[in-house]
């Protein structure tokens, strides 16, 4: 996947999340934490996750992404799987 | 003031142990005596001001060491902690200070935007500033006795008002007696802090950890999505937690077999602990001795247990088991007689005197059985017992459910709601949605969504505000005219 391929997918991801926060893509910027900014929990975050791995066909060793505190931002994410 | 008294344990400990850590937030290591100093700054502010004994509210952040040695300093000085979540929102915090009656708030020496809308907002309450650099007296104890107030939690109400629960130091110590009885937690011991604040779970990890003189370890993160890597990388002995912070583990793939050889001990309490998820939580923990906890707030933090022991490849949810300690449990069924299945009701000295302000809420749970003179808690629980006397959890007599732990009356959405609906109705019901369960709202008038969640967003917590809201032509209705909320759950799953 390309780095607009991520985004594009995270967005759609979090479509929902998006309303029930009162933001939209817009908001989804590089340095966005998913997490701390309460648009996620950790389970959804986990599902967001596991959902990029399915597309990317390819499984991530999770303990070590996610010990990088940047994983849960949207540049984050978008490095570790374009 | 009793044996057990959370006080007069934590002074014990600092005797015993004055140089052992006691804390561990933020980067910081505070030793037994630190604390004891830190939270005297606490308590000489409350009396010195004239505010010994009383209610006392502050933002219960886990972002440093404040918080920790606020609830102490306000034990100290006899009065009730109230411990609002810092995420707000600020009309429940008013709801709470209001239904509490709270006059006396703890200002953060580093407030969030959030704080400072609170000072604004509530000119008449008075603000106190505990000494940053510690005590310059020492030993303020105010001797209370087993009926004074130590802290006050507030569970969801089903009329849109959360109610206060307030827990004596009394009840308090009987839970720490009874604990440290079973279960041996020793000052050696690294024990985690994963518990918010403002939840009453989080007085275990507090008062427990501190009156066995061990380690109160917090971590940076509190979803889960680090906590098998920081239970390594700190050595956790003890751990305890919602079942929902092992499910985020394990649908992580974190849960990898003898990555967490530190831990000796693991408690789970606030929802059901499903037995594959105990098999997955022990093959990556393999030297825990695994418990399930169960209790209301009301009946202060946990009241039954049971050990898992080693039965393995077991199917449903784990028995919340039998009490602690001398609390006592009656079932009973829908006439009101005694059952093997039905309604538990508790009584005993871990149980609370009720509600602060709710006459009705308190009329209707807190009960007197005929041939007894002891206040009954009804809790809502349906339960069995078996012929080992041993409970198990069968579900809810109401609609309050669990959201990853947080206790959640959808009736409270739906009151939240209500004046926005011109007339129209809302129904929320949990549905399980891979595995976990969230809120759905459905309205039966067309409304502006986004507005509606905005709406929400000021008035309930993040955990209360469902995943969507769903317009609808008409909301079905059971042959009894109630809301039919089987079929609603059946129409969303289709979906």
């Amino acid at each position: 996947m390309n780095d607009a391929s991520v985004k594009g997918m995270i967005q759609e991801q979090l479509k929902d999340r998006l309303v029930r926060m009162g933001m939209d893509e817009n908001d989804l910027t590089a340095d966005l934490d998913l997490v701390r900014s309460g648009l996620l929990d950790s389970l959804a975050f986990i599902d967001l996750i596991t959902a990029l791995e399915r597309a990317a066909e390819r499984q991530l060793d999770m303990e070590t992404a996610l010990d990088d505190p940047n994983t849960t931002t949207v540049g984050g994410l978008i490095r570790l799987f374009s | 003031m009793h044996a057990n008294d959370p006080v007069l344990r934590f002074r014990g400990s600092v005797a015993s142990g004055p140089a052992n850590t006691a804390l561990e937030v933020a980067g910081q290591v505070i030793s037994y005596i630190e604390l004891d100093r830190l939270s005297d700054a606490f308590a000489n502010a409350v009396t010195d001001a004239g505010h010994g004994g009383k209610r006392v509210a502050f933002t219960a952040r886990r972002d440093g060491p404040w918080s920790y040695a606020a609830f102490l300093g306000l034990l100290k000085a006899g009065c009730a902690a109230v411990p609002l979540l810092p995420e707000g929102p600020l009309h429940r915090w008013n709801m709470m200070l209001q239904g509490a009656d709270v006059q006396v708030m703890l200002a953060h020496p580093d407030p969030d935007p959030l704080e400072l809308e609170l000072r604004s907002a509530r000119t008449g309450t008075v603000w106190l500033e505990p000494a940053a650099d510690g005590a310059i007296t020492t030993g303020v104890d105010v001797m209370v006795g087993p009926e004074a107030e130590a802290y006050i939690m507030f569970t969801s109400g089903s009329t849109g008002v959360p109610k206060g629960v307030a827990v004596s130091r009394g009840n308090l110590a009987a839970y720490i007696g009874s604990f440290l009885d079973r279960f041996k937690v020793t000052s050696s011991d690294r024990c985690s802090q994963h518990f918010a604040l403002a939840f009453d779970l989080s007085m275990h990890d507090l008062f427990i950890t501190w009156s066995a003189g061990a380690c109160l370890c917090v971590p940076a993160d509190s979803g889960g999505l680090r906590a098998a890597s920081w239970v390594r990388r700190e050595a956790i002995d003890v751990w305890f937690s919602v079942p929902s912070l092992a499910a985020v583990m394990r649908r992580g793939r974190m849960l990898i077999p003898k990555t967490m050889p530190s831990l000796r001990l693991a408690f789970f309490c606030g929802e059901a602990l499903p037995w594959d998820l105990v098999d997955a939580f022990r093959s990556a923990a393999p030297h825990a001795r695994v418990v399930n906890l169960y209790g209301p707030t009301e009946a202060t933090i946990a009241i039954t247990y049971h050990e898992v022991g080693g039965s393995f490849g077991m199917r449903g949810t784990v028995p919340i088991g039998r009490p602690l300690g001398s609390d006592r449990v009656v079932i009973l069924d829908e006439d009101g007689r005694s059952a093997e299945e039905g309604e538990l009701l508790l009584s005993g000295p871990q149980v609370t005197k009720g509600y602060l302000n709710a006459p009705d809420a308190m009329a209707r749970a807190f009960v007197r059985l005929p041939d007894d003179d002891v206040l009954w808690y009804r809790t809502g629980d349906l339960v069995k017992q078996d012929v080992d006397g041993v409970l198990h959890f069968q579900g809810r007599a109401d609609h309050q459910v669990k959201v990853l732990g947080h206790r959640i009356e959808p009736g409270e959405v739906d009151d939240a709601l209500r004046s926005r609906l011109e007339g129209g109705n809302a129904v929320t019901v949990p549905i399980s949605m891979s595995g976990v369960l969230r809120l759905i709202t459905f309205v039966d008038v067309p409304v502006d969504v986004p507005g509606l969640l905005e709406h929400l967003r000021t008035v309930l917590p993040s955990a209360w505000i469902p995943e969507r809201i769903v317009v609808m032509d008409a909301l079905p209705r059971t042959a009894s005219g109630k809301w039919d909320r089987g079929q609603l759950k059946q129409w969303f799953e289709h979906e």
